[in-house]
């Protein structure tokens, strides 16, 4: 069962996905997921408007530089650093707060967002994000991923 | 007339991407200059002859915003077509950034296609 505002994200997540890294992907319950054995990071941004929060993606490492590979048109074995495959991630959640944000509260709302974080998941980041209501899972091209949207109360 | 370009965006990625989408297009290219904020982006202004301009909003250091304020401020956006390339927005953004002079916006994802037809519109040149 998904919650409000997550039909949203799920729907602009698969299609962003495909248009910017040409990624195909579906929801998928969260149980059935295999995270483990390899090593995650996760990119966050915070949005405020008339609706305020936080959206955050995790990934394998090596699922960011396929999408690295996948913007840039590259083989994943030609992009020179992590680096590429940290903004990578950045950009792809950067992209898909900038549509969900109008999808929940109106294309005539101004609406502010953060620049993107990164970070290593550390063990137990895992379980806390496949416990959490908020977060929907994902296969993006065989590989899982976890998108987590927490709205603050309405701030209007 | 070659055209001289500045990308400015914190993202590599994004960087990268539009200078792949310029380069794929008919446009005749004289320079790409690069920036990672608006502050970088003036100083390359200071002293490189620009074109067309593509910011993204929210950076670091100084954002597009304050930039194209700053432009609009010298009054120099009348002169130099500054367009955006964001993942932020809403309507009255976008507005009040037209008001400040921008001469177009772009919602990421965008296409080689739109970047060719904004640089056609906007400096008049040939494909």
């Amino acid at each position: 069962m998904m919650y409000y505002g997550q039909e949203i994200v799920s729907v602009i997540f698969l299609d962003i996905s495909e248009r910017l890294a040409f990624m195909f992907g579906d929801p998928v319950a969260k149980d059935r997921l295999r995270t483990g054995g390899a090593r995650w990071v996760q990119a966050g941004v915070t949005f405020s408007g008339a609706t305020a929060g936080c959206l955050t993606l995790g990934a394998p490492k090596d699922l960011c530089h396929e999408i690295a590979a996948n913007i840039l048109g590259l083989e994943p074995e030609e992009l020179d650093d992590g680096l590429m495959a940290e903004d990578a991630l950045r950009e792809l959640l950067n992209v898909v707060t900038g549509h969900v944000v109008p999808g929940l509260q109106g294309e005539d709302e101004a609406f502010e967002l953060s620049v993107p974080t990164f970070r290593e998941m550390e063990d137990g980041d895992h379980d806390a994000l496949l416990q959490d209501p908020n977060t929907i899972g994902y296969e993006l091209d065989g590989s899982p991923v976890l998108l987590t949207l927490s709205l603050e109360a309405d701030v209007a | 007339m070659a055209l001289k370009i500045l990308i400015v965006d914190d993202s590599i990625t994004v960087r990268a991407v539009l200078r792949k989408a310029l380069q794929i297009t008919d446009l005749d290219i004289a320079g790409i200059n690069e920036a990672t904020n608006g502050l970088e982006a003036l100083e390359v202004l200071e002293s490189e002859d620009v074109d067309i301009v593509f910011t993204d909003l929210v950076m670091p250091e100084m954002s597009g915003e304050r930039m194209i304020e700053r432009l609009h401020r010298d009054g120099r956006i009348d002169e130099l077509p500054v367009i955006v390339i964001s993942s932020a927005g809403g309507t009255p953004r976008v507005d009040r950034l037209r008001e400040l002079g921008v001469r177009g916006f772009v919602h990421k994802p965008f296409t080689p296609e739109q970047i060719e037809e904004l640089v056609v519109e906007h400096t008049g040149a040939e494909v």
